[in-house]
């Protein structure tokens, strides 16, 4: 197999901010073990929604502190939230990011509320489309709080309604909507099954190319996306500044 | 697949200028070897996968500071920034078309220099072609059950009556009887009416052409306002109609009623029969009173024949059941 290209992450945004769109490849898939450096690679594709209605759903429990913005700022990353109204971030209470139009729906510690704020966010979403829907820890939404088919629905919304998602993940078994993921991302695992499912989201087979994935360090990555004028995966390498946001 | 009369074409390998008549449509080289050529130069190329992965030379290795000189791929997709683009949606100051970019969440009219929310976003709550969404409160719903088992109680009672006609033909009753099954189950008003149209044309008939047609069912035409107003409840179930050949929703027939005991006995008694003990057991419980072929005042004659035909008070012979089909006590009458 030939080698990777490396290719820094600045260069990578800068095609994701070219291909990522609902007509073509509305959704990205985020594959890594914790601590890989989800998040810190959610915040800088945020870093390409300055303008855009962004819902972040993290069905921790508790407030995560990599989501806490800089002390004179700290909605940055979306404006904690324990449900989302109609019309959200273009009527009522403003949110966070860069134009106040984020918002970040928290988990509860009792998981029967928890589903409930993010189903009934999640039918928001369907009824209104036009949002970027982040969601970390797809696989907590999808399989414990058994919201899977809701966020397959609002997957399949993507091109129809202007619905763009980015989906985290630990696991690629129970989790919604992994077939859509237009880009996807490999990041840091240890084990050879999860290296195994790694190349598998990648659409790649052969123990060459599971190596290829037991090899990522983290905050390391491999790209993929086959959208016109595609080179192929790259590893992205250079880590992201989750403090730059582009306005 | 032969394509002799494609002309000449110039062969595909590199460097090679030949030209060749192809004998395939899908020919390409002029010769073997020029397609193993091709084939051999295609393999040995560093990166295969697209244009736009490219291999620097040795000199991009050195600039990249590589001491073995292994090859550096580069990473060039095409990345242009897009520039925002009109959608088919109208600015609703001006009526200009609506632009949107990146992501395409939100909207903005650069006539109006302004930020306009997506009309998807409020469509879900703007609905002018449609009344909102109307909850029923609990006393509705329990005056719409009320209704429908008012309505249901009356189609029971108007097809129990029709049930218990004996004029109705055998092969009429289980329509009856599912009909009442179906009114029984209805948990709709719409289905109660379905059933009330459906009901004329189900072939619910009398045992007999002279009899008419059974009562239709009106369903429709119940209202329970009128009810009250009205004493003669038969009017409001649709009797008291003459015609006894029309049946329909609105005009359901009603017959002069005559019980099947009194018919028979009727007629029994016009031709000078009574029942009494037949001659032997299951026999035909006729008896004669006015034998033919006999004088008046003769002994009667008991029937000999099997009691097959059940008539009300006992059980006749065929013969004699057939007899008694033909009303002559009415005719008499009139």
């Amino acid at each position: 197999m030939n080698e990777l290209p490396e290719v820094p992450l600045a260069r990578v945004l800068s095609r994701v901010d070219a291909v990522w769109s609902p007509r073509a490849a509305p959704h990205h898939l985020l594959y890594g073990m914790s601590g890989s450096g989800k998040t810190t690679l959610i915040q800088a594709l945020l870093g390409l929604c300055a303008i855009e209605r962004v819902l972040i759903i993290d069905p921790k429990p508790a407030a995560d502190p990599v989501w806490d913005g800089p002390a004179d700022d700290r909605d940055r990353w979306g404006k904690p939230v324990t449900a989302i109204k109609p019309r959200f971030g273009h009527d009522g209470e403003p949110g966070g990011g860069p134009r106040r139009m984020w918002f970040r729906l928290t988990g509860a510690p009792d998981r029967a509320e928890t589903a409930r704020r993010f189903a009934n966010a999640l039918d928001i979403v369907a009824a209104e489309g036009h949002t970027v829907l982040v969601l970390d820890d797809v696989r907590e939404t999808c399989r414990q709080l058994r919201l899977a088919q809701s966020v397959d629905s609002v997957m399949n919304l993507g091109r129809s309604a202007n619905v763009c998602a980015i989906l985290s993940a630990t696991e690629t078994g129970y989790v919604a909507g992994r077939a859509q993921g237009g880009m996807v991302w490999v990041g840091h695992t240890t084990g050879l099954n999860a290296a195994k499912a790694g190349a598998e989201l990648l659409g790649w087979r052969g123990r060459e190319r599971q190596d290829t994935c037991a090899g990522i360090a983290p905050h390391h990555w491999i790209f993929s996306e086959d959208q016109p004028g595609s080179a192929g995966p790259c590893k992205v390498t250079a880590l992201p500044s989750p403090q730059r946001v582009r306005a | 697949m032969s394509g002799a009369d494609d002309g000449a074409r110039t062969c595909g390998r590199d460097g090679c200028t030949n030209t060749f008549t192809p004998k395939r449509s899908d020919a390409r080289y002029c010769s073997d070897a020029c397609r193993a050529a091709a084939s051999r130069a295609s393999r040995t190329r560093t990166v295969r996968r697209s244009d736009n992965r490219t291999a620097a030379g040795a000199a991009g290795a050195a600039r990249a500071g590589t001491e073995t000189g292994a090859v550096v791929l580069a990473w060039e997709p095409p990345s242009l920034p897009r520039d925002p683009w009109q959608v088919n949606e109208s600015c609703p100051g001006c009526g200009d078309p609506l632009c949107t970019g990146g992501r395409g969440t939100v909207r903005a009219c650069l006539t109006c220099r302004c930020r306009v929310i997506p009309p998807g976003v409020s469509a879900p709550y703007q609905r002018a072609d449609v009344a909102a969404r109307q909850v029923k409160s609990q006393r509705e719903r329990d005056m719409e059950a009320i209704a429908l088992a008012a309505r249901k109680g009356v189609m029971l009672g108007q097809l129990a009556e029709v049930a218990e006609d004996t004029r109705l033909h055998p092969a009429s009753v289980p329509i009856v009887e599912w009909f009442a099954d179906q009114v029984r189950a209805a948990r709709t008003d719409d289905r109660l009416t379905e059933l009330a149209d459906l009901l004329p044309d189900a072939g619910i008939r009398r045992r007999h052409w002279w009899q008419g047609e059974p009562a239709a069912i009106d369903s429709s035409g119940y209202d329970d306002g009128d009810q009250a107003d009205d004493g003669d409840q038969a009017d409001d179930y649709g009797y008291g109609d003459d015609d006894p050949g029309v049946h329909g929703r609105n005009l359901p027939a009603e017959l002069p009623h005559v019980s099947m005991t009194s018919y028979y006995a009727d007629e029994l008694a016009v031709r000078g029969y009574r029942l009494g003990d037949s001659a032997r057991p299951d026999g035909c419980q006729i008896i004669e009173t006015m034998p033919a072929g006999q004088p008046p005042g003769g002994a009667p004659v008991r029937c000999g024949g099997p009691g097959t035909r059940a008539i009300p008070g006992g059980r006749v012979c065929p013969p004699h059941y057939e007899a008694l089909q033909h009303p002559m006590a009415r005719k008499a009458a009139r």
